[in-house]
């Protein structure tokens, strides 16, 4: 585990590492940032997969968002942990451009992808991945098969995400003892995903609830975001200790969300009260961080 | 304050968390003396073993001498209580030092392919 850089934010300081651990100390009991860890960045609503769950409406008449030309990249901080998202990240024809900015800025590009994008355009994903110029990895998953694991087992730092209540139990049981990393999303109810949302969904959900603990033992890491954390009741599985150590805060309150094809942000991608983009990161931080703490 | 997020980059906008439970038979182990619970802080350790949650007492020196912060004093010379609190200093415990000034509680699941797992851990007391 190689150390990528160690920053200080506010009252403590941040240790960043090449494999994605992150370490926040100080000698005190609370933590006071001053500029966001790391930020969801949308930079597309363009997608030709059309998931029913799909809480961005994404679609193949969605647009692109104009990221080579937004002021605030500028003033984040390095080692500001990025997760480019849309859409389809793939598709914006400014990508590698904006990478490489990104690159010259010290920031921390990840990167979430549907399989089926991640499958086809795996050798493109995995140049970016050598050259530096994206870090993690996250694919949304539609269905297993061997062509995924053995790809997601290519790529060190992908994580493979499933949303509960659209991912089954047998489809994570295949998925067992790959050595893979997991990351769990809680149901969004939040456009297509409001009209998806059915008996199944919940039955899905309730399942992976009773499956957990079993869960697991059988990939190298899993984690969860914050609605997944409630609705799947994460702390009954955790001693005090681990939760305090582990729970990496609210969201808001290190992390903040900003569309690029809107010019908006706000506290995560599916808060309603969204406020037009600045062209500097500590004021719609300080505002977002308002509404967590 | 310390928090940590292990081994997995920011690829969502909402915060991460990671959970690590033990098989019964390493929890057994260690009630018995035979292991040491390595309670996820070696994280400027250099040693192979430092992500292992149960090492042998040749793991857990490796873990504490081959670190970017060693003890001042060689292990070796240190007599048992001292050595153990070297130890407890970097999170690595017996079974009996895990805990010892809290409620403990343990919970046991055996997974449909029959293996147990144990979940455990301490409760701190409000006042």
């Amino acid at each position: 585990m190689k150390k990528l850089g160690c920053y200080q934010n506010g009252n403590y300081q941040v240790t960043l590492f090449d494999d994605g651990t992150k370490i926040r100390e100080n000698d005190f009991d609370w933590f006071a940032p001053e500029h966001p860890e790391s930020m969801d960045i949308k930079i597309t609503n363009f997608c030709d997969r059309v998931c029913p769950w799909c809480h961005e409406n994404s679609t193949p008449d969605g647009t692109h968002g104009d990221i080579l030309n937004s002021k605030f990249i500028d003033t984040l901080h390095p080692y500001t942990e990025l997760a480019i998202g849309g859409g389809n990240p793939l598709s914006h024809p400014d990508l590698v451009p904006f990478l490489l900015k990104c690159k010259t800025l010290k920031l921390i590009p990840s990167m979430t992808v549907n399989q089926e994008h991640f499958v086809k355009e795996f050798d493109l994903i995995q140049k970016l991945a050598e050259q530096k110029l994206i870090y993690g990895i996250g694919v949304s998953l539609t269905g297993v098969n061997d062509d995924l694991i053995q790809k997601l087992r290519a790529l060190p730092n992908s994580v493979l995400h499933v949303i509960a209540g659209v991912v089954s139990v047998d489809d994570l049981r295949r998925l067992y003892d790959y050595d893979l990393k997991l990351l769990i999303l809680g149901y969004k109810v939040f456009r297509r995903g409001k009209d998806y949302y059915s008996d199944s969904v919940a039955k899905r959900k309730k399942n992976l609830y009773a499956l957990l603990l079993e869960l697991i033992k059988h990939f190298q890491v899993v984690s969860f975001d914050n609605l997944a954390v409630c609705q799947l009741d994460v702390k009954r599985l955790m001693t005090d200790k681990e939760w305090k150590e582990f729970y990496m805060g609210n969201d808001g309150q290190f992390t903040m969300y900003i569309d690029l094809v809107k010019r908006e942000f706000a506290k995560s991608s599916t808060a309603t009260e969204r406020y037009p983009l600045l062209e500097d990161i500590k004021p719609m931080f300080k505002k977002v961080r308002r509404e967590a703490v | 304050m310390r928090q940590i997020r292990q081994n997995v980059f920011e690829t969502n906008s909402s915060s991460t968390h990671s959970i690590t439970m033990c098989a019964k038979s390493d929890y057994d182990r260690w009630k018995k003396g035979k292991l040491f619970l390595n309670d996820g802080s070696s994280w400027f350790s250099y040693s192979p073993y430092k992500t292992k949650t149960f090492v042998t007492r040749e793991e857990a020196i490796d873990i504490v001498t081959n670190n970017r912060y060693r003890p001042d004093e060689p292990l070796e010379s240190l007599d048992e209580d001292d050595f153990l609190e070297v130890l407890r200093e970097r999170n690595i415990y017996t079974y009996d030092d895990y805990g010892a000034d809290f409620e403990y509680f343990e919970d046991s699941y055996t997974t449909p392919s029959g293996e147990e797992v144990v979940a455990f851990g301490y409760y701190g007391y409000d006042g």
